[in-house]
């Protein structure tokens, strides 16, 4: 079982965790901050195209505001709690892991129980075949 | 008149005597079925013994002996002693099974498919039909490394 979680670690979602960093150059972005540059991203496009829409002056207001609420406090998304959304997404991946392992070991059960029920279903054909041998037995 | 009489109480004897031998016979191969279960191999062994000679000529103690022999991992005594059966009473379809599982367990597999198309020959009964399609079932699920070893001979 250990093997196990060692290949799992090692051969599927550890490996890929540890290649991005490499993969972008050696520099580590923190979730936080991705999702940050992507929210501020998304409220700018916001912000552009809601004049063009009818009554989107309102819409770009709210855009504007909460492009000004995420400048004003970085901290909230990139700073400790980015971190602990890094956390977060680490737990994800370890729960995704332990899933599939519980998947695993599901089917094994079953194959374990279709084998037992196999054998059992054996042993009672086999005894009721020496029973009615024995039974209906004539000279 | 009297000449009748008694050759009818002759026979009346003879039908009681042949259904009381039957009974103990089945007794006895009850007797080895059970110790069989219990490990008491070389009871067993006796038991079917008892019931051949009360028997005579019958097909069920020899195989329910061999059986025996199987169940206590002496595969290759089984399997000599099943061939003999299966040949001289090769209509009857138990030894054919028994044989085919002894020679699974003592890994010759397609020995023992062929053992199990005889049985398939045969007329079998409900539970021996039964039993030989649990048999295949078990063998097409199993790969020949699975097979587990033969067991060390207790008797």
């Amino acid at each position: 079982m250990s093997n196990r979680i060692d290949n799992f670690r090692s051969g599927t979602t550890g490996a890929a965790n540890k290649a991005d960093p490499g993969e972008r150059g050696g520099e580590e972005k923190p979730f936080g901050t991705f999702i940050k540059n992507a929210a501020d991203g998304a409220l700018k496009g916001i912000a552009a195209v809601a004049p063009i829409l009818p009554g989107g002056q309102v819409v770009k207001m709210a855009a504007d505001g909460l492009r000004g609420f995420t400048d004003g406090a970085p901290d909230q998304l990139g700073g400790a709690n980015g971190e602990q959304m890094d956390k977060m997404w680490e737990m994800q991946e370890e729960n995704q892991m332990f899933n599939l392992q519980y998947l695993q070991l599901q089917e094994e059960l079953q194959a374990d129980n279709r084998h037992f029920s196999t054998m059992s279903n054996l042993m009672k054909a086999r005894h009721d075949t020496a029973k009615s041998a024995i039974n209906n037995m004539h000279v | 008149m009297t000449d009748e009489l008694s050759n009818d109480s002759t026979y009346e004897n003879e039908t009681r005597d042949r259904t009381s031998g039957l009974e103990r016979a089945r007794t006895e191969l009850k007797r080895a079925y059970v110790q069989m279960g219990f490990g008491q191999f070389e009871e067993a062994s006796e038991s079917c013994s008892r019931a051949a000679t009360m028997l005579g000529e019958h097909y069920l103690p020899e195989t329910l002996r061999a059986a025996v022999l199987s169940a206590s991992g002496r595969h290759r005594e089984a399997i000599a002693a099943l061939k003999v059966i299966r040949k001289k009473y090769p209509e009857q379809a138990l030894p054919h099974l028994y044989f085919a599982e002894a020679c699974f367990l003592s890994g010759r597999r397609r020995q023992a498919q062929r053992a199990l198309n005889c049985a398939q020959d045969c007329e079998t009964s409900t539970e021996e039909a039964s039993f030989l399609e649990r048999l295949r079932t078990l063998w097409n699920q199993i790969e020949p490394s699975e097979v587990p070893p033969p067991l060390e001979p207790m008797m």
